[in-house]
């Protein structure tokens, strides 16, 4: 080893790392990747956050400074001085024939009609209880403005001839209460003066929070897409990647050195674009101050270097994202055409920082690149908490985690890698639909989100069934007939043997008192907010309907719909391409997710894997709906009648519900034969019920 | 036998054809120091062949074994042993010619204080010092055809698999890659290629494999072949073969 001088010498480099540092060297000498990394973070995008503004205002002052030609028709001295004193102001006497004209060619920009009567309204001294009668019955002294609301000029210049009206009125006012003599006490009045009042301040105040964690999510994107695109499907279609491909490294290592060279790539770019932000927003042209009452700590170092721990996984993820789109396209201009709807829902989910607080926006905190920008958001109007941005910082990191992982196992299809295809017949044996599951469940969710949400404000109990019927049965019915899924072997309708419908029916009671602990559990560490409390009360009891309505609704409705949905359409396709416990984990953690909110996820998700596991080892859909719609029932009853589900003697009902369906479940008559995949299964999962107990 | 190729099936699916055999249980060997050619006209399978015995794709059935190395169960095993090539493969852009031999070196597990020296003995071989160092974007295609024949002999492998390595190149680039073959054969390794050229398989192989619609029908030296259809050039007994076996 010592005797050659070779630079290559010592413990060979893994893999991963070989393929890293030439990745890097290829990335480095791309000056297209480099003006993206660097030339764009550090100069274009703070220009972006803050010329628009800067100039907006530098124009703003400017057309605020113009002088404003005011036409006056008829006679009112003390109003005609007031204005004349005006800023910026210059009064013409204009007569009745000729304001119009004048107001058209631009001549004037404001008229004011002054009526005959004017002067003689406004002049009266009110001083008896006669007038007083009188004054009550005489018409209002009334001013016409005349103006071009389209010529953005005037309406910016307006504001001195308003304070002119203004002050002339006060002056009115002050006469006649000097008139009746009521001392000068009242004299006391505010004093208005439009000094500046930094109109620089408040507009960064406006732009940052909302404009800047958009920028950075951009930022990262376009950063990252142009080379994971480069290393991916430029490699396929130059030809190199076959060679890679028969060279004795794992498809893995590969994968996982290109995403890393693009991570490198983003966190650079991130770290440039962020500086940058800072340093332009300290040293530049707007100093930015955000007004908060109680400063957590000054907006400085510390906020910038949260923001960059708070994108940390964000980076992650998009940069698995660019290499996962990448990896599906087989050349340059095929993967341009998915980076446009790439970019383009991940800039929907980044503009979720600008929604304003949603009913429920707990949800958002597991929603990846939402939940970085809402955080992000919250970081620079100091609204930030440590349990949000640890919840964000986890959540996003599991959801760049798995991309990535799944994104580095994308070289082993040769689907992808050679354009070669199955065949309907193979891909329904296979079940593998990945990509029209993810644009399936991509919609769904949307449509969940939004639909689901506009709908519940305008009837609960019909949002409930609408949302039922249309956004899950329906499209779950649509999608088995495009794959031509044979119904009733996906949807695993069969007769179940009678002992899984047994635990099912006795686990109903004992899943919703479990739920329940653990969401007094849960709150303990993730308190929530009155306000979702109410909400959640809300859709489970809609007041003023009878039980048998809500639990038709809320109960038998979802049992049949979302069963079909997840353990149906769901499980009946991922069941062909994933094992068992896998298949239930997953199973389970779609249907927490699908509840859209944070503080549901544990309790949901637990169930779902129960649903999931049962209908696994039954074969059959039908304990599983059988439990659904025990378990909502039981909930919604307990609701209606104000049950206080942690007493003892509910405990004790949960208790035996679990014993009763252990032995159910136990009993197995010789006559049936259980597959051996599930025995496992059953193993697994009943170390998950204990934990659950 | 270096190479031993039993019964490989590969199934491909296209919305017009439905799915079909693209490969139909081929099967051949290969010994050390020979050349065997697979000829056939596009689309006969023998790009899928010899992606599946470079364990680029996975056999639905059947194997291959290189060098005692089986395809399905020890893909490593077989890529330390195997250089391929083929016309469709590239090279990288902005990197150097050496850059590039340094990187599959290591990828292929060379030995690390002997990849240096293979590198240099390489570039000699070639006469590639002039270019060695420049970014293969700027090289002429004589140039990358001789960066690519090295890169895929880096890690001196006894087996090669060249997938019509010629398609593409003017006679001279040509003339250098069939040296480069002759060159191995006198080495002692065993080249399986592919070719729809009846001239180069003529020129080249020691033995002939003919291939259509995914299924070897004969496989010889050229002798051989001519005993077996009664015609003297190449193109005549491929004809023949074919049509015999299409008729059947």
């Amino acid at each position: 080893m010592s005797s050659s001088a070779s630079p290559y010498n010592g413990k060979p480099k893994s893999k991963t790392t070989i393929v890293l540092l030439k990745e890097l060297k290829e990335v480095l000498r791309d000056y297209r990747t480099l003006i993206m990394m660097i030339i764009l973070p550090t100069l274009f995008y703070p220009a972006m956050l803050v010329f628009p503004a800067t100039f907006a205002k530098q124009s703003i002052a400017k057309l605020g400074q113009s002088n404003v030609n005011v036409g006056v028709v008829g006679q009112c001295e003390p109003l005609v001085n007031q204005l004349k004193v005006g800023e910026h102001l210059k009064v013409v006497q204009l007569s009745e024939t000729d304001y119009a004209d004048k107001l058209k060619s631009n001549d004037v920009d404001v008229a004011i009609l002054i009526p005959p009567d004017f002067n003689e309204l406004i002049e009266k001294t009110y001083t008896s209880e006669s007038d007083y009668a009188q004054l009550k019955k005489a018409p209002l002294p009334k001013l016409k403005l005349l103006l071009d609301t389209n010529r953005e000029k005037i309406l910016f210049s307006m504001a001195s001839v308003y304070t002119a009206i203004g002050e002339f009125q006060q002056e009115s006012i002050r006469k006649r209460l000097r008139a009746i003599d009521v001392g000068n006490s009242w004299e006391r009045e505010t004093k208005v003066k439009f000094d500046d009042v930094s109109p620089k301040e408040s507009d960064t105040d406006d732009m940052l929070p909302n404009f800047a964690p958009y920028l950075m999510v951009l930022m990262v994107l376009l950063a990252t897409s142009y080379p994971a695109i480069d290393l991916i499907t430029g490699e396929r279609q130059r030809g190199t990647l076959a060679l890679l491909l028969v060279a004795p490294v794992e498809r893995r290592s590969i994968m996982y050195g290109k995403i890393l060279v693009v991570v490198i790539v983003g966190a650079l770019t991130t770290i440039l674009g962020v500086m940058s932000i800072a340093a332009t927003l300290q040293f530049g042209p707007i100093k930015t101050t955000v007004v908060d009452a109680q400063p957590q700590f000054d907006f400085g170092l510390s906020a910038w270097l949260l923001v960059l721990l708070v994108m940390a996984p964000l980076v992650v993820f998009i940069s698995s994202l660019s290499v996962f789109v990448a990896a599906l396209t087989r050349t340059f201009q095929q993967a341009q055409g998915y980076l446009f709807p790439l970019l383009l829902v991940t800039l929907f989910l980044a503009s979720a920082a600008q929604i304003p607080e949603l009913a429920d926006n707990s949800f958002l905190r597991l929603v990846p690149v939402a939940n970085t920008t809402l955080c992000i958001k919250q970081i620079i109007t100091r609204h930030w908490s440590w349990q949000g941005i640890a919840i964000t910082f986890v959540s996003s990191s599991i959801a760049a985690l798995l991309l990535a992982k799944s994104a580095a196992n994308l070289l082993q299809r040769e689907d992808l890698l050679l354009g070669v295809q199955l065949s309907p017949k193979k891909k329904m044996e296979t079940g593998s639909y990945g990509r029209e599951l993810i644009i399936f469940g991509g919609i769904v969710f949307f449509m969940l989100f939004y639909c689901g949400q506009l709908l519940s404000l305008w009837n609960v109990l019909a949002s409930l069934v609408i949302t039922q019927l249309f956004l899950i049965l329906a499209p779950a019915l649509a999608f088995l007939f495009y794959t031509k899924s044979p119904i009733k072997e996906t949807l695993s309708f069969k007769r179940p043997p009678l002992r899984y419908v047994i635990a099912a029916i006795s686990l109903g009671f004992s899943t919703v008192v479990i739920s329940m602990l653990i969401l007094t559990v849960q709150t303990k560490f993730l308190p929530y907010s009155e306000e979702y409390a109410k909400q959640m009360q809300l859709m489970v009891m809609p007041p003023g309907r009878p039980l048998w309505q809500i639990i038709l609704v809320a109960a038998l409705m979802p049992a049949i719909c979302e069963e079909i949905f997840f353990r149906g359409l769901l499980q009946g396709i991922l069941r062909k391409s994933l094992p068992p416990q896998k298949l239930i984990i997953v199973i389970g953690i779609l249907f927490g997710v699908f509840h859209l909110s944070m503080f549901r996820f544990l309790p949901t998700g637990l169930l779902g894997i129960l649903l999931a596991y049962l209908t696994l080892a039954s074969g059959s859909i039908f304990p599983s709906m059988c439990l659904h719609f025990m378990h909502n029932g039981y909930y919604l009853a307990a609701s209606y009648y104000k049950l206080n589900l942690d007493s003892t003697q509910c405990i004790a009902l949960a208790l035996a519900g679990f014993v009763i369906a252990a032995v159910a479940l136990s009993w197995k008559p010789k006559s049936e034969k259980l597959a051996p995949a599930l025995e496992s299964v059953s193993d697994s999962d009943s170390v998950h019920e204990s934990q659950e107990k | 036998m270096a190479v031993e190729v039993k019964d490989l099936k590969k199934h491909f699916y296209d919305a017009k054809r439905g799915e079909f055999l693209a490969v139909d249980g081929i099967s051949f060997s290969c010994s050390q120091g020979e050349i065997v050619g697979l000829l056939g006209p596009n689309g006969a399978g023998k790009t899928t062949t010899l992606r599946m015995i470079a364990t680029i794709l996975r056999p639905d059935s059947g194997t291959a074994k290189i060098n005692g190395f089986e395809i399905t169960n020890d893909p490593q095993g077989v890529r330390k042993n195997l250089g391929f090539l083929s016309s469709e493969t590239g090279l990288y852009e902005r990197l150097t010619p050496r850059e590039i031999l340094n990187y599959f070196g290591q990828l292929s597990d060379y030995p690390l204080d002997k990849l240096q020296q293979r590198i240099e003995d390489l570039i000699k071989l070639f006469e590639m010092s002039e270019f060695a160092d420049t970014r293969c974007e700027r090289l002429s295609t004589g140039m990358k055809q001789k960066v690519s024949i090295a890169r895929a002999i880096v890690h001196d492998p006894p087996v090669m698999a060249l997938d019509e390595p010629t398609s593409g190149l003017d006679i001279i680039t040509s003339q250098n890659t069939y040296q480069f073959i002759r060159d191995s054969k006198a080495q002692g390794k065993c080249i399986i290629f592919s070719t729809h050229i009846m001239s180069e398989a003529e020129k080249l192989c020691d033995r002939i494999g003919i291939i259509h619609k995914g299924k070897l029908f004969a496989m010889g030296t050229l002798e051989e072949l001519r005993e077996l259809t009664g015609a003297h050039y190449l193109e005549d007994i491929f004809l023949a073969i074919v049509k015999e076996q299409v008729d059947v």
